[in-house]
């Protein structure tokens, strides 16, 4: 057992583990010389002659003295700096990396023999020299990050979060230029770290860390409130679970999540474990947790196709600018996506068949030790179907596809368990709530094209605003799927082993492998967004290769160029995709105070109607109240609303049984409104000026930003309360 | 026990005792600073790195990895399972995560003890 898991590049070698690959040895391997019939057709004609001439690169008694690099005797390595002045392939090799098992050194031609006589003032003057500008560009990376986040910590404490809630581009235009330099300036860092060879994987995974900090703890540290309705609404959810466990066949709005109670089962574990009133008091972290924990497995992904550290550090770099949709908010869908990754990356790393037969390709884990790995990867799977609906069906479709392409060792068992699994929850805990949403559910059945476009909604004129983040977003996206294109075709291209190349299609059939859920099901409009979420670590990848397709690639300094334009345009696409829509995904204190009176004021059974359900909502007390928002309630329309705004309110809220009525109409709301283009622009003022007037509401609160109303003539079952949200909020 | 055998052993007896330690102190209740951290320490990282010590894997960012992913879903499926059979207790799932724990640690601690000197 212990023989068959070890990581099999470790193996014989005394390089640490992490850099290791035992799926990528074949793939980064210089070709000995009874190899060199493939290659040599794509290398200078020069680079052979250079190899086998020069006396200790690669000469026949290294090669065939078989000691691995670090035992070898070899002349001093050159500086990095030296080296990367030098074209492709002549400062290509790195002859220190643990994962080139043969002795294969390559210096410039020009590069001086080692002084041998003694030191000399001249000689020791250039080793001083040279010592200072060693340390000098190990110290860079952390003196520019350190920098950064000055700069970082400097913006935060400048911006002005009041103007979020009426910039048109949201946090992109609120966030002072501090920002933006230290943004700039972690792009420039992290280029220049990840193409030089002496860079280590600690200052390369501080970049990333930093990143996370910079794009995705922001809106936590500026905001103090919880962004996202949804995620009030998954606290909601949570407190609920807290008070009455888990139940089935309870129905209504809380169907869905009672029919998939993982996420809110755990979080109610841990907060009332804790001691804690509500998740309040960390789901705002959710956002950079969540960014962190996905990281790790996408590093694992990269690592199964190369160990070449830039693709693997750059893909991870990729993945966290081109992930824009913003589903890494405290989600059941953000805590499945971690688990899907992590059985991808298992899947990738060890259930495959070994990449050669050749000795030095060290063999995979043997056959029950993956038995093993399966076994262990059954209580991921378990949880994945019991948290999300659609995170389910995008791992079985991966799995099916690798086992399909035969790139799964066992091929049948992965796909078979979680399919059974998945079938056993559905049957069990979703059964009641599937059932009674049958014919919603397949709807979009067959239809990928109305289920892609289905997002494409709005009546109303939305504003030229908008209209840029759209295209921003849309940009991104298509830029980060053609450089996957462009990165996955550069390494075919430049890798001579077949074996390497057949592996290598496995991030195409895992890039593509959400396609099917097209033709599924709209989700709620939302499913060329989850396609993408699902496609993207793997498109990260493979737009990774575009720069470094192989270690003999991406040396020069047009590569360090062409990475930070690149990442630059990636950082402008993300920020208008993730930060531009803030003026509908912040709430402001007073937003949050008026519906925190809400919650304490309203009696059980009350209903509250809103024009939309962007507020902070449903957070306590979920199973107490009906809810119905007039933008997306069945039966009401836009129409509706602008005719007669009041007659379709008072209907909203006779039910029959409301103890008393609510109407709330928050600044959030508006915006969202506003910036989808749900109704006319109008609309929303004409609605709040027509109930006012219409002697059937009264004013009970009211704050710059919140009007709250109530229905004249409802009220029993008043009673107040303590206040229900404590600490900052 | 020998000092040198706790030594040697120091973490898979960490993991098998932090569970109930973390059950004692949320079974004692109270609001105070430590609760939730221990809670949450414990419950992302113990129950996963007990089970993924058993296994030969020996890359860092894997072991990570796994850790927290086994960790969190073995705490959601025992939660899950409470929450369904309505035993809204918190201190049963703690418990339950805890003897996984110690059996975990005691399979190692086990293991170890059969490996040739």
């Amino acid at each position: 057992m212990e023989s068959g898991l070890t990581d099999p590049a470790g193996a014989g070698s005394n390089a640490p583990s992490s850099e290791l690959n035992c799926a990528t040895l074949p793939m980064e391997r210089v070709p000995g010389p009874e190899s060199y019939g493939r290659t040599r057709s794509r290398m200078p004609e020069d680079f052979f002659e250079h190899i086998t001439r020069s006396p200790g690169l690669m000469s026949p008694e290294l090669m065939s003295t078989g000691l691995p690099a670090s035992q070898a005797s070899f002349p001093p390595r050159p500086d990095a700096a030296d080296s990367a002045r030098h074209g492709e392939y002549r400062g290509g090799l790195m002859a220190s990396d643990a994962t080139m098992p043969l002795p294969t050194v390559l210096y410039p031609p020009d590069y001086p023999p080692e002084d041998t006589a003694g030191p000399r003032p001249r000689a020791a003057l250039s080793a001083a020299l040279r010592t200072n500008r060693v340390l000098g560009s190990a110290l860079l990376p952390w003196t520019s990050l350190l920098l950064c986040l000055g700069l970082w910590i400097v913006a935060l404490q400048s911006t002005n979060v009041a103007s979020v809630t009426t910039a048109g581009l949201g946090l992109v235009t609120v966030l002072p230029i501090t920002f933006w330099a230290a943004a700039v300036l972690l792009m420039a860092s992290f280029c220049w770290t990840v193409t030089r060879r002496s860079s280590r994987s600690p200052v390369l995974a501080a970049h990333l860390v930093v990143l996370i900090a910079i794009l995705h703890a922001t809106p936590s540290l500026i905001y103090g409130t919880l962004r996202y309705s949804w995620a009030w609404k998954h606290v909601g959810i949570i407190d609920f679970i807290m008070h009455n466990g888990v139940i089935f066949n309870l129905g209504g709005i809380l169907g869905p999540y009672q029919g998939w109670p993982g996420f809110f089962s755990l979080n109610s574990f841990l907060t009332s474990a804790s001691g804690l009133s509500s998740p309040l008091s960390y789901a705002s972290w959710a956002l950079p947790f969540n960014d962190l924990i996905w990281l790790g497995p996408v590093l694992l992904i990269a690592r199964a196709f190369s160990s070449d550290k830039r693709l693997v550090w750059t893909a991870g770099w990729i993945f966290t600018l081109g992930n824009w949709i913003g589903q890494d908010y405290f989600s059941p869908q953000a805590f499945a996506y971690f688990l899907y990754l992590t059985v991808i990356a298992i899947c990738v790393r060890w259930l495959r068949e070994p990449l050669s037969t050749s000795p030095e390709d060290l063999p995979g884990p043997s056959r029950p030790n993956r038995y093993v790995l399966v076994i262990c990867l059954l209580p991921l799977m378990a949880a994945i179907a019991s948290t999300h609906q659609l995170t389910p069906f995008m791992l079985i479709t991966a799995l099916a596809v690798l086992a399909v392409f035969n790139q799964l060792r066992p091929r049948v068992l992965p796909p078979a368990a979680m399919t059974v699994i998945w079938l056993a929850w559905l049957a069990y805990g979703a059964r009641d709530w599937l059932w009674a949403n049958y014919p919603q559910l397949v709807q979009g059945l067959g239809l990928p094209w109305a289920n892609a476009s289905a997002h494409l909604v709005g009546q109303g004129a939305v504003p030229a605003d908008q209209i840029l983040i759209d295209w921003a977003s849309r940009f991104l996206s298509l830029g980060v799927g053609v450089l996957a294109i462009v990165g996955f075709w550069r390494y075919l291209h430049h890798h001579p082993d077949r074996r390497a190349r057949k592996s290598w299609l496995r991030i195409a059939l895992l890039a593509t492998a959400a396609l099917p859920a097209l033709a599924a099901n709209n989700y709620g409009g939302e499913i060329i967004f989850r396609v993408y979420l699902f496609a993207v670590p793997f498109m990260a990848v493979a737009a990774a290769a575009a720069f470094f397709p192989h270690l003999l690639f991406g040396r020069r300094v047009w590569t360090t160029l062409a990475l930070f334009v690149t990442t630059v345009l990636l950082l402008a696409g993300f920020s208008m995709g993730n930060f531009g829509q803030e003026s509908v995904n912040y709430f402001s204190p007073q937003e949050v105070a008026a519906s925190d009176w809400l919650y304490q004021t309203a009696p059980r059974g009350a209903a509250i109607v809103g024009a939309d359900s962007n507020f902070p909502w449903a957070f306590v007390h979920y199973d107490w109240y009906s809810y119905t928002f007039l933008d997306s309630t069945p039966g009401i329309s836009a129409t509706d609303v602008l005719r007669d705004p009041v007659g379709t309110v008072l209907s909203a809220m006779d039910h029959g049984q409301a103890t008393a009525g609510y109407l709330i109409l928050t600044r959030s709301q508006a915006a969202e409104i506003t910036t989808t283009g749900t109704w006319q622009a109008d609309t929303f003022s004409r609605l709040s000026q027509a109930a006012l007037s219409s002697g059937q509401f009264r004013i009970v609160y009211r704050n710059p930003e919140t009007l709250i109303l109530r229905r004249s003539g409802t009220t029993k079952g008043l009673s107040y309360g303590p206040p229900l949200l404590t600490g900052k909020y | 026990m020998s000092s040198l055998y706790l030594r040697r052993h120091a973490i898979p007896i960490a993991v098998a005792l932090s569970g109930w330690l973390v059950v004692a102190i949320t079974a004692a209740g109270g609001h105070n600073a430590v609760r939730p951290i221990a809670v949450f320490a414990f419950v992302l990282v113990v129950p996963g790195m007990a089970l993924v010590r058993l296994l030969p894997i020996r890359d860092l960012l894997e072991r990570a990895v796994l850790t927290l992913a086994l960790g969190m879903s073995l705490a959601l499926l025992i939660a899950e399972g409470a929450d369904i059979g309505h035993v809204l207790q918190p201190v049963v799932v703690l418990a339950v995560l805890a003897a996984i724990c110690s059996a975990a640690a005691i399979t190692e601690l086990a293991r170890e003890a059969r490996k040739p000197c």
